[in-house]
């Protein structure tokens, strides 16, 4: 149940075998973020909206959340950041930052967190910024209240922190208001801002979602570009497993509120084990455009929260068998790294329905 | 191509030579230039292209919500855009031209129920008779794959994927003769917008209904559409069967997007490195009249300072590139090197 690699990195004698752990890495070992048994509330504790999720990311990693909207990706991801909308509480587990437990920790406590250790980037840039004062003054403002900087140096720092996400002219940007900039330009701004501390982690929620495809795919290349050079660990949302697919290392798939399965991305790819997945993976796109039958995922999710006995995706599920609807599911270990909650996972069927695609 | 499509017959839509200004004076900013665009019935086809490129104006254009500065817009036979008062209004109340407008949560009203959201259409018609209204929203519902369950609810106490359901349905309430989707799956999760896709399609083959699609990414029109027409910054720049189109690019644009587009399956014949401008090429030519993708194309010449027109290829099969046969050799072959 618990997704915890401590105790496996020694196993790994051939780093290029796994996508998960890169030569070069600032450090490899002690993980940024690592969430154990986390279960989150909402309706001031009405229903249990994510349960039992545990994840952990080490330097230099890309994890990618996948799931339906309502899977509680967003959410573990609000936790992880301590900024849990109003009547949502964390009920059990711990957040761990950087080996401190961060669950519980106080408004002033995070106040020295955000910003400087952790950045975050959402899906709408504008509404992040504020829309009468240059963006070069937002992030100038960032840099001289987390770093202390005087007013000349921020004004500097700014303009090569500009540089380095890839936005042309920085002088100019600077001194544009957010109206005047595109989508793409207003996402790097915001991922200039949240890396301008030098966090070890970012944690950016469906950061592509509104953009261009040609822009989301030079933001793609900006992150896994700051991942190689300065090591940073993202936790990356995203409903689209083809975009997840170009930027992470690992995978975590959620089902109503639950991880359903987890891994090496091109294990998960390859040989997907979770029926829900390889629903997934059949309705992503596969880059093929021609006329053809779209393939859907029959039903509906269920309501968030809602108290099921067996397996959450059961109702869904071409492969469920009575014994699905009863007892709890737990992770089985089916790859090298590579967990499914599934109580069929080692079954032959599963295995030929991966086949007959 | 499709066998629903009568390509011999008139278009139902023709779009032809239309300039769009939007502002006055200083603040005048041209978004569309020499739009030729045809749309035949029965043919579901993507308008393609980035943020800002005019997509939703045309669209408004189209509709009547905006008005050209030059060309027309016919449809069938009857130039639309050149009506003038009553006449005008009363083209725009018969709704043959539907626009389903783009993000359902902020375009719907959310004071009002699905009933209301979906029967005003037929209101402004000047229908009177509720019992009547009721039925047509109930069939309309039904077109969408939604049960009588939604008729009281509010925009915001459906899904996602039911809202979209919704404004569509809202469109067909006064039985349109062609459908304009702005960006109907953008922001939809893989399982419902192929869901919502395959809906478009069926009403496509059910009521023999033109779809025009617009995206500004190509997954949303993967699997259903018949042609696709690319946008750049106001100007039309590849228009042709979505399989040609798809299979050979002709313009740097399309096959930029193309490269673009995440894919779980890394089999590209280009990458994006390809396609795209490095710092160490010349500066491309510049200018009101360059080519309009001339400042991120990689393959601009010294010909690139004059916008190149529209060439006809083959069979409804347009580009405007002064390279179209070029580039292909000179991306290729930096992908070796």
């Amino acid at each position: 149940m618990v997704i915890d690699n401590r105790n496996l990195l020694p196993d790994i004698t051939d780093p290029g075998a796994v996508a998960g752990v890169r030569p070069g890495s600032r450090q490899v070992g002690g993980e940024v973020l690592s969430i154990d048994d986390l279960h989150v509330s909402v309706h001031d504790g009405a229903a249990m909206a994510v349960r039992g999720v545990s994840l952990s990311i080490r330097p230099g990693e890309i994890v990618g959340l996948v799931g339906e909207s309502g899977s509680g990706k967003t959410l573990t991801c609000r936790a992880a950041l301590g900024v849990l909308p109003r009547g949502c509480a964390v009920e059990r587990g711990t957040v761990s930052f950087a080996g401190h437990d961060v669950t519980a920790l106080s408004r002033r406590g995070w106040e020295r967190v955000h910003g400087s250790k952790m950045g975050a980037v959402f899906q709408d840039p504008a509404s992040y910024l504020t829309p009468t004062i240059t963006v070069g003054h937002q992030l100038a403002e960032v840099l001289r209240v987390k770093l202390g900087l005087g007013r000349r140096a921020a004004h500097q720092r700014a303009i090569e922190l500009f540089g380095a996400v890839g936005l042309r002219q920085p002088e100019l940007v600077f001194h544009q208001i957010p109206a005047e900039l595109s989508g793409g330009m207003l996402q790097r701004v915001m991922i200039a801002t949240a890396i301008s501390c030098d966090p070890q982690l970012l944690v950016a929620d469906e950061p592509t979602t509104a953009l261009d495809v040609t822009i989301q795919a030079e933001v793609i290349e900006l992150l896994l570009q700051l991942r190689d050079q300065r090591g940073l660990a993202v936790l990356f949302v995203s409903h689209d497993l083809a975009v997840i697919t170009e930027l992470c290392d690992r995978v975590v798939v959620f089902y109503a509120g639950e991880v359903v399965e987890t891994g090496p991305t091109e294990e998960i790819i390859e040989r997907p084990r979770h029926p829900y997945t390889q629903a997934l993976l059949r309705v992503a796109s596969v880059g093929d455009f021609r006329r053809r039958e779209l393939e859907v995922i029959a039903g509906q999710p269920p309501q968030v929260g809602a108290a099921i006995d067996g397996c959450r995706f059961a109702a869904r599920c071409p492969l469920a068998i009575p014994a699905c609807g009863s007892g709890s599911v737990t992770q089985v270990m089916v790859g090298f790294h590579h967990r499914v909650r599934c109580i069929r996972a080692r079954d032959a069927d599963t295995v030929s329905a991966l086949a007959a695609r | 191509m499709t066998a629903t499509a009568a390509y011999d017959a008139p278009p139902l839509l023709a779009v032809q030579s239309v300039d769009v200004t939007l502002g006055r004076g200083w603040r005048a900013a041209k978004v569309l230039s020499g739009i030729d665009l045809a749309i035949w019935p029965g043919e579901i086809v993507g308008l393609v292209g980035e943020t800002g490129s005019g997509k939703t104006t045309l669209a408004r254009t189209v509709v009547g919500l905006v008005n050209p500065r030059r060309g027309q817009v016919v449809f069938d036979g009857l130039p639309i855009s050149t009506l003038r008062g009553g006449a005008r209004r009363a083209e725009r109340r018969r709704g043959h031209v539907q626009l389903v407008f783009q993000d359902p949560l902020r375009s719907l009203d959310p004071d009002l129920t699905v009933t209301e959201i979906v029967g005003e259409g037929l209101r402004i018609r000047g229908e009177t008779n509720r019992d009547k209204i009721r039925r047509v929203v109930v069939d309309a519902l039904k077109k969408v794959g939604l049960d009588a369950s939604v008729l009281e609810r509010t925009p915001g106490q459906i899904s996602g994927g039911q809202r979209q359901r919704v404004s569509i349905a809202r469109a067909l309430a006064t039985d349109p003769r062609l459908l304009i989707c702005d960006e109907p799956v953008s922001a939809l999760d893989a399982s419902t917008r192929n869901q919502v896709l395959r809906l478009l399609d069926e009403l496509r083959s059910s009521l023999g209904l033109p779809i025009v699609i617009i995206s500004h990414d190509l997954s949303s029109l993967a699997g259903i559409a018949d042609r696709i027409v690319v946008l750049y910054r106001g100007r039309i720049v590849e228009d042709g069967p979505i399989d040609q189109v798809f299979t050979a690019p002709r313009h740097p644009y399309t096959a930029l997007l193309m490269a673009s587009a995440p894919s779980v399956r890394h089999d590209r014949p280009l990458s994006a490195h390809q396609l795209r401008r490095t710092d160490a090429d010349p500066a491309p030519p510049a200018g009101p009249d360059a080519c309009v993708f001339a400042a991120r194309c990689r393959f601009a010449i010294d010909a690139c300072a004059k916008q190149p027109e529209l060439v006809t290829l083959g069979d409804r099969r347009t580009v405007a590139c002064h390279r179209h046969d070029e580039w292909l050799a000179i991306a290729q072959d930096r992908g070796r090197g």
